[in-house]
């Protein structure tokens, strides 16, 4: 989050996004945020990889990941990895473009990292926070602990 | 009677004869010399007595029932006779007539035998034919040499005859001396011939006795036995030699020949068994085959009546294949009628399908519009409501706006009632598309199924005519074959008739080799018996007797057919 | 004889009319009205008051959201904005309505804003503030919470809702 304050903010100013799909679900994560993507075999996913929809609130729900890649985050307080579905697309978002969610989910959905949305045609991603993400599902490893 | 008798029986026999002969051929000179001399004595007495007639007279006449020569009556007058008697002795009689007139002759009682009447055949030729007389009789007791002349009167008339007798003793007396010498000679010649002679053949006889007993050995008549073993001795060398040499030789050739008839009787008889057998197998046979003939024969009759009945009805099914074949035809014709209008109605009710279909889908064309104004109406009815809740917002300025947001929701309300009046039409529609596609389909199915049942009907009815085709055709095939089998099992019968003829014919031709057969047993039998009675060097035995037993057995089961 | 009575019988008739029309002039003016937005949910007749309807919106594709409780359904757009979708029907403790033509009426109380999926918006109407009554005490306690009051309209009892105790009870969950 260093980097980002140094930006200047303001209309016309570009989110790089990276879309993928959960379960019908589009989100949208920063793309700078993300540290690496790794392909990894669906069949053996390593148990140090947390899947994306059990932290994010799909619970009680079989989700299952055609292709599974694990997308690992950094910051100051450590590492995260997270199994996510292979990202369809990144995508340039300029900020008026976010739409603040709604007073009534906004309470839930910022403790899942979930902050803005983007109505895009008839769909909406959710932009998602991955470090909060990490952070409020208490996530976060030292390098030494993988 | 032996030889060696008759032998000297003969010899005696010709001994005797030739004696006799001689003795008889001297007698009968003798005899015939006496006889000749005691003639011409009657002759010459006769000639005496009659010149003795002539004396007293030259005619001969009967006067007064007396007979007269001259003047001289005869009758009582026994002077002439009584002269005859003094010169030459013997009897001397006048007849006239047939009666005896005057006679030397006298009876026992010592009268004069007149009045008597000539009988027999001095008097046949004396007064029947007029001849003189010659000839012998017993004049009381004592044999005589008669002689009868007729007397004639002047007309040459038989009146009466003469008679003259000489005795025959008075010349025979010396002949019958003469004869009984020579009988003795003859007699005791012949005796010493006839000793001689038994001496002589008796001598000569002797070895043909022994050979006698010697055949009589070789033909045993008490044990009914020829012993061909025995061979006669050859002593002389004279004819009985050679005789007994040529009988053994016989003897010889006859044991030989006696072999091998016993041989040939043993293979007659075996020959005999053979043929028997064979006859008793070939008359089982033939009677088996007679059996199985006639059996046959009789199946074959019932098989002809059988066949008969099989073409009557034969024919029956012809007639029902063909009227079958001409039904089935009209059948499958009709059908094939039925199938295309069939198919004409199922194209005509697939069309209709198709067109209620289509109305089916139309009217879901329909619906979806229906559907489409339905939400244009709803999104009405919604810009209405929004319309109505903006005009409430915008106050006392929005109250006119809210009465055409209402008018707008009424139209709406209208629409909905009117497309729900619609759909209502369109669901009865759709419902009467769906019953009809329902029916049409079911109707479509039964006339498919029709179709299906009428086209393997035809198929079905066109396998019929091609099957009821093939019955007739087959059926009249029996038929024909019926009638030909028919023909031919009516030969059939009477070639087995003919069989049976034969095997008839047959039977009593193996009954005639049967009897043949077994008359050549009785015969072989009859021969091996005879042969038995022949007794033959060993080896050359009597054998067959078994051999022939067993064949006369079996000829007599065989069955009489 | 006949026209006269006919004549005299349509004058009473129009007079009868006209006075009652007066009579439902004076009520129209006096009798102060309260705009309803009148909705079917699971069956019932439920009702908001119009000034809290922004608008009526035919059911849109909702994008759920994890993490939020099961009485909000998720997010819609709503001309380029996105609102939240809350399940009304699960709010007043409803059986479940599955395969309903559904509505979505965005509502607001006071600076909080939803879409409140309806089965069906039925209608738009004014009703006299005297027609509306206390909530009986009868009422489902899942219910009684929320209702405002309660009013007949065409013979069928409508239950009126108070949006703001419904907003604070998703709120609170």
């Amino acid at each position: 989050m260093t980097g980002v304050a140094e930006e200047t903010y303001g209309a016309g100013t570009e989110l790089r996004l990276l879309v993928f799909s959960i379960d019908g679900s589009r989100f949208a994560a920063d793309a700078d945020q993300v540290d690496s993507l790794q392909l990894c075999d669906p069949e053996s996913v390593p148990g140090h990889a947390v899947p994306f929809h059990e932290v994010v609130g799909f619970t009680g729900r079989a989700v299952t990941y055609r292709c599974p890649e694990i997308c690992t985050i950094r910051s100051e307080a450590g590492i995260c990895r997270l199994v996510i579905e292979s990202p369809e697309d990144i995508i340039a978002v300029p900020w008026e473009s976010l739409r603040p969610l709604p007073a009534l989910i906004e309470p839930f959905a910022v403790q899942r990292g979930i902050w803005a949305g983007i109505a895009e045609s008839n769909r909406i991603i959710l932009v998602i926070d991955l470090c909060r993400l990490a952070s409020t599902g208490n996530l976060w490893k030292m390098q030494g602990d993988i | 009677m032996k030889i060696r008798t008759k032998a000297t029986l003969l010899n005696i026999l010709l001994v005797t004869a030739a004696i006799a002969i001689t003795v008889i051929f001297s007698l009968i000179q003798i005899h015939a010399d006496a006889t000749a001399q005691a003639k011409e004595v009657q002759e010459s007495h006769l000639r005496t007595f009659w010149e003795l007639l002539r004396a007293k007279g030259d005619t001969f006449s009967i006067k007064d029932g007396k007979l007269m020569v001259g003047d001289y009556p005869l009758n009582g007058n026994n002077e002439l006779p009584d002269k005859i008697k003094e010169l030459f002795g013997g009897t001397a009689t006048i007849f006239m007539g047939d009666k005896r007139v005057s006679t030397n002759v006298v009876t026992a009682e010592g009268a004069r035998a007149v009045g008597t009447v000539l009988e027999g055949a001095p008097h046949v030729a004396l007064f029947s034919e007029g001849k003189p007389y010659r000839g012998e009789a017993d004049i009381l007791g004592i044999p005589y040499f008669t002689a009868y002349d007729p007397i004639r009167n002047a007309r040459g008339e038989v009146i009466g005859a003469v008679y003259v007798g000489i005795k025959k003793n008075d010349y025979f007396a010396g002949y019958e001396k003469i004869m009984h010498g020579s009988i003795l000679i003859a007699l005791l010649v012949g005796g010493a011939f006839g000793l001689i002679s038994i001496f002589l053949v008796r001598r000569l006889m002797l070895p043909l006795g022994a050979m006698v007993d010697k055949l009589r050995e070789v033909s045993n008549h008490e044990k009914e036995v020829t012993d061909l073993t025995i061979r006669l001795e050859q002593q002389a060398h004279d004819e009985i030699g050679l005789v007994a040499g040529e009988f053994n030789a016989l003897l010889e050739k006859m044991q030989q020949i006696i072999s091998l008839v016993t041989n040939i009787t043993r293979e007659i008889n075996s020959c005999a068994g053979t043929v028997s057998s064979s006859v008793h197998h070939q008359a089982s046979f033939t009677s088996q085959l007679s059996s199985s003939v006639s059996e046959i024969s009789s199946t074959m009759e019932e098989f002809t009546s059988t066949a008969a009945e099989i073409a009557r009805h034969t024919q029956g099914v012809v007639e029902t294949a063909e009227t079958t074949l001409h039904d089935t035809r009209e059948g499958a014709v009709k059908v094939e009628t039925l199938t295309d209008k069939m198919a004409e109605i199922s194209r005509d009710n697939q069309d209709g399908i198709r067109e209620i279909v289509d109305l089916g889908r139309k009217s879901k064309e329909i619906t979806k519009i229906m559907g489409i104004i339905n939400t244009i109406a709803n999104q009405t009815k919604l810009i209405a409501f929004n319309a109505a809740l903006e005009a409430a917002s915008a106050g006392e300025a929005g109250k006119r706006f809210g009465v055409v947001a209402l008018e707008i929701r009424r139209l709406a309300d209208n629409v909905f009632e009117s497309t729900d009046e619609i759909e209502g039409k369109i669901t009865e529609i759709l419902d009467t598309v769906n019953r009809l596609v329902i029916a049409s389909e079911k109707s479509s199915k039964g006339i498919q199924d029709g179709l299906e049942y009428s086209t393997h009907t035809t198929a079905i009815l066109n396998d019929l005519v091609s099957g009821a085709e093939s019955t007739t055709e087959a059926a009249r095939q029996i038929s024909l074959s019926t009638q030909q089998q028919q023909t031919a099992s009516s030969q059939v019968v009477i070639a087995l008739r003919d069989i049976e003829e034969g095997v008839r014919f047959s039977s009593s031709s193996i009954q005639q080799t049967s009897e043949v057969s077994r008359n050549l047993t009785e015969m072989a039998a009859t021969l091996r018996k005879l042969v038995g009675t022949f007794t033959l060097v060993e080896g050359s035995g009597t054998a067959p007797a078994a051999n022939s037993a067993s064949a006369v057995e079996t000829l007599e089961e065989v069955p009489c057919l | 004889m006949a026209s006269e009575q006919d004549i005299s019988k349509s004058d009473r008739i129009l007079s009868e009319i006209k006075l009652l029309r007066e009579r439902q002039k004076i009520t129209d003016v006096d009798e102060p009205q309260l705009q309803v937005v009148m909705f079917s949910l699971a069956g019932d007749m439920y009702a908001f008051p119009g000034r809290n309807v922004l608008e009526i919106l035919p059911r849109e594709e909702v994008s759920p959201i994890p993490g939020t409780p099961s009485c909000i359904i998720g997010l819609i757009i709503v001309r380029g904005d996105i609102e939240s979708v809350v399940d009304l029907g699960k709010i007043l403790d409803l059986p479940a309505t599955e395969g309903r033509e559904s509505f979505v009426l965005l509502a607001a109380s006071g600076t909080v804003r939803s879409g409140v999926q309806i089965d069906q918006v039925e209608d738009v109407v004014e009703v006299p503030q005297s027609a509306i009554l206390a909530a009986p005490a009868t009422l489902d306690s899942g219910i009684r919470e929320f209702v405002a009051g309660q009013f007949e309209h065409d013979g069928k009892s409508v239950t009126l809702l108070d949006l703001e105790k419904i907003f604070a009870q998703v709120a609170a969950a």
